[in-house]
């Protein structure tokens, strides 16, 4: 149900169980405790919670009476749990759809439970899958609804994004008209050559060599003009599209991680390359094809009716019933093609799959099962494709006989007026001729609704991009403060998903060039934190200041321009070592990138390879170990000099030679800078100036290493665990030699 | 801990708070609130359940107590306190009638009957949302995350399954 009707229909019943108590949160839900559907509804005031199903009081409880509120995630379901001083209760239950809400409503009992300053939840929620004027779910992957969304607006920008074009489509448009009008005149010329000639009791050869000659004429302008259309089609067709595609990348480059993140490389690639594409042809094959066709359609329509309305009437009066069995044939063979697709990709699938997996089956002895699996999935592709062949076969015809059933009534109706001789013959062959233009073009109009539809998604799925990165670009209120690297953080709370919190009230300061260590179990909230630090993300509350000032006032180039980053996965970009340590400092002078190098501990292998710096690594790096390519990012880190440098598990899967190395490179570019360092092997650590032990999203113990040994707690044990491990693994290295 | 510890009558008992939610003591320890998963949710209903301590701030703190091979071994009523227990973190209802399926490009709405009452659903992307669960069982998800269950598609209307059979 709507969320506006549901609660205007509770609100009366709510003002009775909550008496003047001002509602702070309320939101419908849709589980009994029994597991059916109901209408219900849930209520927070400052004093109380209430919910009510089907207008019914089925729970009210004082807030002071609870110690905590817990939303739980469950298979398809959740639930709203509290704790009170002895037991914990089952508040509401209700299905995936409103688990946001709940969470924040969780968020918000607590506050009152803690008496924090709280706040009227307003509803809104950044990772919202429902539409909320209608509560319909948006369309996959978008914020539209198909059924809020202004569907000619759509086209209206899209006719305003083809300003460029505009003139080519008005040139494509005036040939358009002119093919139709060869298209009209062509039956007239059959009618002269079968009344005049033909059939003629006087036929003359000079007739016939005038109406061929201007046959030939009409020819040789229609492939004229094709191939004029043709041209200027494809160079509009590349200006918009061009155009368009732009625009999209270089917003896209613009907009926070979190937006691009969540819309998956797959998604913003389709955007960018196929619905642009689609945009494109939509207003050139299919929007001004549609003016024409109406044109001549209206054309041919008022001719026939001209010439004889009684024939004419023949041909229209079919046509709904022949388009509708055309239709109801044309869904039949797309479904029956699409679960051949279906199967098709269930088969590469499975080659690519094994192919892949190659060696796991040969070592377990697993190639007959798998020949076997291939064998059926095979077979049943061959009895499909054969079927639907076979399927195809037999409608096509009855799809053009249903198609062409107007042009036999016609006939028999047009035959018997040759007869009588209130027709001539020339006058029925114009006349079929037109008709069966007609159907073609109706046919045409048929697909039309689909063609704009996929163009309206296509369009909505664009501008949605387009409009997500001008809001977030226009939010932006930046200032170029100095950076001299003070880190304050004041309660950071933040979650990847609303109700799932990763970091939780982290409060901590870092100074001016100290190193910090972040220390943690996996999952605890390390990464988090640094993709906070490096402006990836921001805080969903709190905030993280910079010299005294919240880092979202900083100027966002300004900032990263400070910031060296080296990732847990050293990506190199595909081009020479030189272009990447540069990539970060274009400015960089060729003496800069040879000092980043030598500070990184990578110039001395640089030098060893032929190419040295000019070297090209390959896509994505490849041609180098991962000691290499790590080297090469920490001196891309720091070739523009940075304030503030981030480590990210810097040290993950190399050797211990390489790992000294990198060590050795990590201490000749930290000092002087703050420094936040997540490492692999926690003894890189143990130069950190303080180390930060994050467990479950909060701050858990925080000192230097020492300190965290005399403590005995979680990082004591993580090193001892980490020790162990190493020591194990030594004498195994040793038994085996 | 790698051996099973399984569950029995005979050492320990499910009771149920006196707020309806389900409790676990055995001869050594009161657990409380426990939390019970199915291992094989697909597959086994009240078989393999592993039963757990429930705490939703520290979820890598939840540690299994053990395992109830086969819920039959327990008296009726700890039967429905577990299964009761089960219903409540499996929400998925089964679809018994298809009212209409209305195809919107990547998106079909589903208008349908359950076992847990009316409900109308959007699922997008059959092709990674429909599962084939074998012998006609079908799985669809939908939009958030919520589930339905075709116990048997070859009872549900024709038009239902001409929407479905191509991701079959």
């Amino acid at each position: 149900m709507p969320e506006a009707t549901a609660k205007t229909e509770y609100s009366d019943a709510l003002s009775r169980a909550l008496g003047k108590e001002e509602i702070l949160f309320s939101s419908p839900y849709d589980l009994n405790a029994q597991g059916k559907y109901v209408n219900g509804i849930f209520a927070v005031t400052k004093e109380s919670v209430c919910a009510l199903e089907e207008g019914r009081v089925v729970l009210i409880l004082k807030i002071n009476s609870l110690k905590k509120v817990c939303c739980g995630e469950y298979v398809g379901n959740a639930i709203l749990e509290a704790f009170t001083e002895d037991t914990r209760r089952l508040l509401v239950r209700f299905s995936m759809c409103h688990i946001e809400k709940f969470s924040a409503a969780a968020e918000l009992i607590n506050d009152i439970i803690e008496k924090a300053e709280v706040k009227k939840y307003n509803n809104v929620h950044s990772d919202e899958k429902c539409c909320p004027k209608c509560g319909r779910p948006f369309l996959r992957g978008t914020t539209v609804c198909r059924h809020c969304s202004d569907k000619f607006m759509m086209i209206k920008r899209i006719w305003a994004l083809s300003k460029s074009c505009r003139p080519l489509y008005i040139a494509l448009l005036v040939l358009f008209w002119i093919t139709s009008i060869v298209t009209v005149v062509t039956p007239m010329l059959n009618k002269h050559l079968v009344n005049d000639v033909l059939v003629s009791k006087t036929p003359t050869i000079g007739r016939l060599l005038i109406i061929v000659l201007l046959m030939v004429l009409l020819s040789v302008i229609t492939t004229v003009i094709n191939v004029v259309r043709d041209i200027i089609s494809s160079k509009a067709s590349n200006l918009l599209v061009r155009d368009l595609r732009n625009d999209i990348y270089s917003k896209l480059q613009k907009m926070s991680l979190g937006f691009i993140e969540e819309k998956k490389a797959g998604d913003l690639m389709q955007r960018i390359n196929n619905d642009t594409q689609r945009i494109q042809s939509f207003v050139q094959d299919i929007a001004i094809m549609a003016v024409n066709e109406l044109f001549l359609f209206l054309a041919i329509a008022i001719i026939t009716f001209t010439i004889n309305y009684k024939m004419a009437l023949l041909i229209f009066v079919p046509m709904p019933v022949s388009l509708y069995f055309v239709n109801i044939i044309r869904k039949s063979i797309r479904r029956r093609y699409g679960r051949q697709w279906r199967k098709m990709d269930v088969l590469t699938n499975r080659i690519t799959d094994v192919l892949n997996g190659i060696k796991v089956v040969k070592v377990f002895g697993r190639e007959d099962d798998e020949i076997d699996r291939f064998r059926d999935t095979a077979a049943s592709v061959r009895d499909l494709t054969c079927k639907n062949e076979k399927y195809v076969y037999t409608v096509f015809p009855l799809i053009r006989f249903l198609m062409s059933f107007g042009s036999f009534l016609v006939l028999l109706y047009g035959g018997f007026s040759v007869i009588n001789k209130s027709m001539s013959l020339g006058e029925l062959v114009q006349f079929s001729t037109y008709g069966s233009y007609l159907y073609a073009k109706l046919e045409w109009f048929s697909n039309l609704p689909r063609h704009f539809m996929m163009a309206t998604i296509s369009s909505q799925r664009v501008f949605e991009l387009l409009d997500k990165a001008d809001e977030e670009i226009k939010e932006k209120e930046e200032k170029a403060h100095d950076i001299s690297g003070k880190f304050d953080f004041n309660n950071v709370t933040f979650g990847y998903k609303s109700y799932r919190k990763v970091l939780k009230n982290i409060t901590s300061s870092v100074e001016k060039g100290e190193m910090i260590g972040l220390v943690g179990h996996s999952g605890a909230g390390k990464s988090t934190m640094i993709n906070l630090v490096m402006r990836l993300y921001n805080p969903d509350k709190g905030k993280i200041l910079l010299d005294g000032i919240n880092l979202l006032e900083y100027d966002e180039n300004k900032y990263k321009a400070s910031l060296g980053v080296v990732l847990q996965e050293s990506y190199l970009f595909s081009g020479t070592i030189l272009s990447n340590i540069k990539y970060a400092s274009p400015d960089a002078t060729l003496e800069d990138c040879i000092i980043a190098a030598k500070k990184a501990n990578a110039h001395d292998f640089i030098m060893k390879l032929p190419d040295g710096y000019n070297t090209y690594v390959g896509e994505k790096g490849h041609k180098l170990s991962g000691g290499e390519r790590q080297r090469i990012s920490i001196a891309r880190a720091i070739a523009a000099n940075p304030k503030i440098i981030v480590f990210d598990e810097a040290t993950a899967s190399v050797d211990t030679e390489t790992e000294i190395k990198i060590q050795q490179a990590l201490k000749n570019v930290t000092e002087g800078k703050t420094v936040f360092a997540i490492a692999h092997r926690l003894s890189t650590l143990k130069n950190a100036d303080r180390l930060i032990v994050i467990d479950d999203g909060k701050i858990a113990e925080e000192g230097t290493h020492s300190e965290l040994m005399k403590k005995n707690g979680i990082y004591a044990s993580l090193l001892k665990a980490q020790q162990e491990m190493i020591t194990i693994e030594k004498e195994k290295k040793e038994e085996g030699e | 801990m790698n051996e099973l510890n399984y569950l029995s009558p005979e050492n320990g008992e499910f009771y149920e708070l006196e707020t309806g939610l389900i409790a676990y003591r055995d001869n050594k320890k009161d657990y409380g609130r426990v939390a019970v998963l199915r291992m094989f949710p697909l597959e086994y209903k009240d078989e393999f359940l592993s039963v757990r301590t429930e705490n939703y701030e520290r979820r890598d703190k939840n540690n299994e107590i053990g395992i109830i091979r086969k819920l039959s071994a327990f008296n009726a009523l700890q039967q429905e306190i577990v299964l009761r227990e089960l219903e409540k973190r499996y929400f998925v209802p089964e679809i018994t009638k298809v009212e209409s399926i209305e195809e919107e490009f990547a998106n079909s709405i589903w208008k349908v009957e359950t076992t847990a009452g009316k409900a109308e659903f959007t699922v997008n992307d059959m092709g990674s949302n429909l599962l084939n669960l074998g012998n006609n069982k079908i799985m669809l998800t939908d939009v958030f995350g919520n589930r339905y269950i075709i116990p048997d598609i070859t009872k549900i209307n024709d038009k239902a399954v001409k929407v479905i059979e191509i991701w079959i």
